[in-house]
Parts: structure tokens; C-alpha cells; sequence
């Protein structure tokens, strides 16, 4: 098992956010990442990321605890937030080269060219980040949480701004990555997305886990419409 | 330390990037240019005195450096993890496997060298005096230094201020009075309410009376060590501001 959450528990200033999360990622997997708005699924990915720390409960990478990791931990962890942190008068060359630098990679120069035809984002490479389109933005955000090979990356809402054209080939990145063993826990709204890409899908509700289940040939749609309503629906009685 | 020297890259390139700097440089250079101005004037008659430009003109003009970079670094710091945090980009920083320290350190860095750097071109104005009479280069020196320890001091709070913010105003509104107060808070030692024990040691924290020792030519190992620490101390509480957030 490459990652396994135990009993997380996440509060903002008294109020539950996560309640006991518990969960694991194994090597080479894609895992979807569903749930309402505010349901947690950002905090997650926040906490795993090594970015915000928990109020409780453990989380392994590789059978090590994370805090005995320190900073450290981040080399073997790829990070896409909401909302992509580019700066604004860099290019994403220069972007992606500080991050293979940061990343203390043999040879930062290769590597940033590699992640650039990786991502396919040559032609916008020396452009300034200002000036790009959000679909662009987005990829250059993707291409930076693929810095230094990581072995799992949480993407969060990684489609936003996408044309459908662009999301085929962010699937066909995706796919090709996972088969070299890299990990990925996408969180989405665009069910679609998460049925064609992930094997497996975890729905998360007011900071719990309400399903753990593989995809296959179900309907993700009328899983997760009936797991949300059911939940609802108990709440209420 | 090489990552430390990649973040002070990414800094300066930022900076130098950015035009706001160059005009705050230009208007810098322009109010000291007039202050010199006024400094030679105000000497009876310093083109018949060769060689007194130390204990006059030279120690005013180090001093008033002192005080436009009391005015003038807010400018700098307050960006520095501010803006960061309002664009998001301090997300990406925190995301790569660097400690906070680092980050900070080297933001600290680029801050000092910045402050200092634009601080210290209108001294140059104190070389083209000795045309006119013999320059004290020690007293000088000794200027410089004092200037470089106010860059680090000045740095180093207006680095946690930046820290504790994600609003750009707040940061400067709170930056531009905190600096100020280090600056005139020397002046309660003149007053007769420094009976008062607790304002007496106040007074030590300003910084006022200890720079205009190093613009008279006197380098004081005591101030030294003050600067130094005060900036390290100031390195350390944004260190622990940055953890109480759950960025280490």
C-alpha cells in the first residue's frame, strides 16, 4: 500500500470538517475524489499534500508515518490546487524549471523540458503565465505537480477550463503516467470524467466517507445521486 | 544553501521584473539628492573647510538613509509572503519539498540586499565630495554598515508583518507605523518619562540612537549584535507563524 489515511479529523474554528477519514491508495491506481461542495474533499487533498496538518489521526506513506518525513515528503508527492498558483510574471518554463530545481533533480533542465512535452505545453512555454488562457493555466499547474516523478499526485477540479479536446489528452496523460506506476487521487465534479478515468471512487459527505467503491461497469451517476440522497434523507429523520 | 540561493534568485528576478521598484528607486535617489542638497547648503561655508565633510554633511546624509530606508522598506517586505499568499503562489512554494525556513531565509536574504542596495546609492553622493576634501572611508564604512544592519532588522519584521496578512494594505498600514515607532522610540531616553522602567527598555530597542553612532564613524559591537539578533528574533516568530498555519 502506497498511502493509507487513519481516522483524519480536520475542524475550522469548531466546526467539522473531516470525521474520521479512512482510506487507501495503492501504487498505479487513479482514485475519484466525489462529493458536494464542502464536503471536504479540498481539505483532504490539502492535508495529504502536507499543506495544512490534521487535528487527528495518522497518515502512512509507505508504512512510514508522514511527520517522520518532514518537508521531505513532498518530493514523493505532486500537488494541483483549485486555484493554480502561477506567478504571474514568470513563464512556465521559468516556473517549471524553479520547481525541478526546488525538486533537487539531476538534471532540472531536462526534466522541465520533459514535463513541458509531457503536459503539451510547448507552445505556450515561454509566454507569460498572465497571459494564458485557464485551459493553459490549468495544464502548466498539472505540469508542476509532475515535477520530480512523484508517486502520487492529488489533482483537485484538474479539468476546470479544459475544452473537450483538452480533456481527452489530460485523460491520455493521466493513463500513461498510472502506468508507470505513479498514483493519483482526482478530485471532481465532472462525473463523466471520474467514470472514464478512475478505477476506483470514494464519496465524501460532511467530512466522512460514504462510499468506497470500485467503478467497473456501474453507473457513477445514479451511485453517487443515491448515495448523496440516501444520506440526505437519513439526516432529515 | 542552494535552494536558498534558487529562492533569492526567483525573488530578485520578481523584483527586477516589476517596475514599482525602479520608481521608488528613482524617487529615493531624488529626496536624498535634495536632502544632500540642503546639507551642503546648510553648512556656513564647507567649500572652505577641505576636509570637513565627516562630522558634518556625511554623518547627516548616512543618517537620513537611515531614516528614508525606515520610510521606504515597507514597500519591499510587505510583499514579500503577502502577495505571495493573495496570488496563491506561496501554495506552490509550500508545495515543494523545501522547508519554510528556507523559503523565509531566502526571502529574508533578497530583502536585505534589496533594502541595502537602493539605500545605499545615494551614499555614493559622499564619494563625489572628496573632490572637494579628504573622506573619512572608515567613517564611511562604518555608515554602510549601519545601513546594512537597519536593511536585515527592517527585513526581518516587515517579513513577519508580511506573514500574519493576506491583505497587501493592512501589511503596509501596520508595516509604515511599527517601523517608524523603532526609529522614534530612541527619543523616550530624552524625556522624563523614561523614569519609567519599563519605557527605559523601550528606549533600547530603538533604533534611532544606535545608527546615529554608526553614521558618526563609531562601530559598536553592542549594536551590532542588537541588529542581528532583532532580525533573527523576527526570523523565528514568522518561522512560527508560518507553523501555526500548518506550513512547515
Amino acid at each position: 500500500m502506497l498511502l493509507r489515511v487513519e481516522n483524519l479529523n480536520k475542524s475550522f474554528s469548531g466546526k467539522t470538517v473531516l470525521k474520521g477519514l479512512n482510506f487507501s491508495v495503492s501504487k498505479g491506481s487513479i482514485i475519484g475524489f466525489l462529493g458536494p461542495n464542502g464536503a471536504g474533499k479540498t481539505t483532504t487533498l490539502r492535508i495529504l499534500s502536507g499543506l495544512l496538518p490534521p487535528d487527528d489521526g495518522n497518515i502512512f506513506f509507505k508504512q512510514k508515518e508522514y511527520s517522520e518525513y518532514d518537508h521531505t515528503i513532498k518530493k514523493n508527492i505532486g500537488y494541483l490546487p483549485e486555484k493554480i498558483p502561477l506567478y504571474s510574471n514568470m513563464t512556465p518554463f521559468e516556473q517549471i524549471s524553479l520547481a525541478t530545481n526546488l525538486h533537487m533533480v539531476q538534471n532540472p533542465k531536462e526534466e522541465t523540458r520533459r514535463i513541458i512535452k509531457l503536459t503539451q505545453i510547448e507552445e505556450v512555454k515561454d509566454r507569460l503565465n498572465k497571459f494564458l488562457s485557464r485551459g493553459f493555466r490549468q495544464r502548466v499547474g498539472f505540469a508542476l505537480s509532475l515535477v520530480g516523478d512523484p508517486e502520487v499526485v492529488f489533482l483537485d477540479e484538474p479539468t476546470t477550463g479544459l475544452d473537450p479536446e483538452q480533456i481527452v489528452n489530460f485523460e491520455k496523460t493521466i493513463k500513461k503516467i498510472s502506468k508507470m506506476g505513479t498514483s493519483f487521487v482526482i478530485s471532481s465534479h465532472r462525473l463523466e470524467i471520474i467514470q472514464q478515468l478512475c478505477s476506483r471512487a470514494l464519496i465524501l459527505h460532511k467530512g466522512t466517507i460514504k462510499l468506497d467503491s470500485k467503478i467497473e461497469k456501474r453507473n457513477l451517476r445514479n451511485i453517487y445521486l443515491e448515495t448523496i440522497k440516501s444520506k440526505k434523507e437519513n439526516a432529515n429523520s | 544553501m542552494q535552494i536558498v540561493k534558487k529562492i533569492i534568485q526567483k525573488e530578485l528576478n520578481g523584483y527586477n521584473k516589476g517596475i514599482s521598484i525602479w520608481i521608488a528607486v528613482a524617487g529615493l535617489l531624488l529626496v536624498q539628492g535634495y536632502f544632500l542638497t540642503l546639507n551642503l547648503i546648510s553648512y556656513s561655508n564647507p567649500f572652505s573647510t577641505p576636509g570637513d565633510w565627516n562630522d558634518g554633511p556625511m554623518t547627516v546624509l548616512l543618517l537620513d538613509c537611515c531614516f528614508l530606508g525606515i520610510l521606504f522598506s515597507p514597500f519591499i517586505t510587505i510583499s514579500t509572503i503577502c502577495l505571495e499568499r493573495k496570488e496563491n503562489t506561496l501554495e506552490f512554494l509550500l508545495s515543494q519539498p523545501i522547508s519554510s525556513s528556507k523559503i523565509i531565509l531566502g526571502k529574508l536574504i533578497t530583502s536585505t540586499l534589496l533594502i541595502f542596495s537602493i539605500l545605499f546609492l545615494p551614499t555614493i553622493g559622499i564619494v563625489w565630495l572628496s573632490k572637494f576634501g579628504v573622506i573619512d572611508y572608515g567613517h564611511y564604512l562604518s555608515g554602510l554598515l549601519g545601513l546594512l544592519l537597519l536593511s536585515f532588522a527592517l527585513s526581518g519584521i516587515g517579513i513577519f508583518i508580511s506573514s500574519v496578512t493576506e491583505n497587501l494594505t493592512t501589511a503596509f498600514v501596520v508595516s509604515f507605523p511599527v517601523f517608524l515607532s523603532f526609529w522614534f522610540i530612541s527619543s523616550l531616553n530624552n524625556t522624563n518619562i523614561s523614569d519609567s522602567l519599563i519605557l527605559k527598555g523601550f528606549s533600547e530597542l530603538g533604533f534611532q540612537e544606535k545608527l546615529s553612532r554608526f553614521s558618526e564613524g563609531f562601530i559598536n559591537t553592542e549594536d551590532i549584535v542588537f541588529f542581528i539578533l532583532f532580525g533573527i528574533f523576527w526570523f523565528l516568530m514568522t518561522k512560527k507563524s508560518m507553523e501555526i498555519r500548518g506550513w512547515k
